[in-house]
């Protein structure tokens, strides 16, 4: 009766999800060399988008050491600048924390998207996903995550698109999707939000995550 | 080429070396992908962010174990977690009617119950899941797959035992079935 068991599972789940003969390697090679060359000019970049964070936690700092002083009087207290400080640090940190978040929870919408769009079918929770996505990237496009230019043109495509599938349930048919696909390939909207990954948190790399 | 000189040409930075480490695994690599998440995009995906990480962090690897086994084990790892992030986010197993559409095999089981098996296997853990895959979908040993995974080879037993286990009580109203 095992023995039985074993077998029929074995034949019968062989045919299930049963990849195609042929891999697409070169498309796939195609894409990584696209996204280790993104990768490579994301970290090129790198050191002027930290450079902004400091620029800005300093800018906190100093306001921090100045009330301090104005507050305490001219010996001033180093504990309220400290404590500033790392208010300041924690802000950076805590912005670039969302974003990463955010990418992360975009990406995998966007992912399951497109893989939809390919079998005519949008999948029911989209566009509720997607309104709440747009409204976390509203709140991200007006702090200090979108000083960096890059992240900001990132944001503003991605409030269309996500404003786009928002609308998908309402308007039906599939050239609004189309369009969107469309849009998604021209942009090249998903390496970006997969290249926006080296500007994350070490934290996520640690906990494993994509 | 050996595993050595190939992992030193690659460190070095040559091109061919490393399209040459990417043919020798991708194959076996997308279709683990392909059988975990019963998609061409999402394997597509799976692999290759597989390999970008590969290529990433093939200056730490140690080799302590075979090429082969870190490559899949980085694999294994992005389709884990790509797969928990997915689920995540949909809150939804492959569905009833993906796995009826899907192809089969000569001898074919009554449609309800490929139906069934197919939403049983989607139903069990993700790591569970993979175990049952690689060992009885693609024929690796429990040695190949304790390397992959990082576990030890009784633990993939282990796995295996309670997902056949679990897959037995799911479909345990189609018993006669397989056992005629």
């Amino acid at each position: 009766m095992s023995d039985e068991f074993e077998e029929f599972l074995r034949r019968e789940a062989r045919g299930l999800h049963e990849p195609p003969a042929r891999v697409p390697r070169d498309e796939m090679w195609t894409a990584i060399a696209a996204r280790r060359r993104e990768l490579a000019e994301q970290r090129r970049r790198r050191p002027a988008l930290v450079l902004r964070w400091s620029v800005a936690a300093a800018a906190v700092l100093a306001v921090g050491v100045g009330i301090g002083r104005l507050t305490v009087g001219g010996g001033g207290e180093p504990v309220v600048a400290g404590g500033d400080r790392a208010a300041a640090a924690q802000s950076a940190a805590g912005y670039r924390y969302a974003a990463a978040e955010y990418f992360d929870h975009a990406e995998v919408l966007i992912t399951l998207f497109l893989v939809d769009a390919r079998q005519g079918r949008t999948y029911p929770d989209a566009a509720d996903r997607a309104r709440d996505l747009l409204s976390t990237n509203r709140l991200l496009q007006d702090s200090p995550a979108s000083d960096d230019p890059e992240l900001k043109a990132l944001l503003d495509d991605l409030e269309l698109v996500l404003a786009q599938i928002a609308q998908l349930a309402a308007q039906r048919g599939s050239g609004e999707r189309d369009l969107i696909v469309r849009g998604l390939r021209d942009n090249g909207t998903l390496m970006r939000l997969q290249s926006a990954s080296p500007t994350r948190p070490p934290a996520l790399y640690q906990r494993g995550e994509l | 080429m050996d595993d050595r000189e190939l992992i030193a040409r690659v460190r070095g930075g040559d091109p061919a070396a490393e399209r040459e480490l990417y043919d020798r695994h991708v194959d076996r690599v997308y279709r683990l992908a392909y059988r975990m998440a019963g998609d061409d995009q999402l394997a597509r995906e799976f692999t290759q962010d597989a390999f970008v990480k590969v290529f990433e962090r093939i200056g730490q690897f140690r080799g302590e174990a075979a090429l082969s086994s870190w490559v899949h084990s980085v694999a294994a790892s992005v389709v884990l977690n790509g797969l928990r992030k997915v689920k995540r986010f949909r809150q939804r197993e492959t569905s009833l009617e993906d796995a009826v559409n899907v192809a089969s095999g000569d001898r074919q089981a009554e449609p309800d119950l490929k139906a069934r098996l197919g939403a049983a296997i989607a139903r069990l853990p993700e790591q569970r899941r993979m175990v049952f895959v690689m060992h009885d979908v693609e024929g690796h040993t429990h040695e190949e797959i304790a390397a992959t995974l990082g576990v030890q080879a009784g633990t993939s037993k282990s796995q295996l035992f309670h997902a056949r286990a679990q897959l037995r009580e799911d479909l345990s109203d189609f018993a006669p079935r397989w056992a005629s």
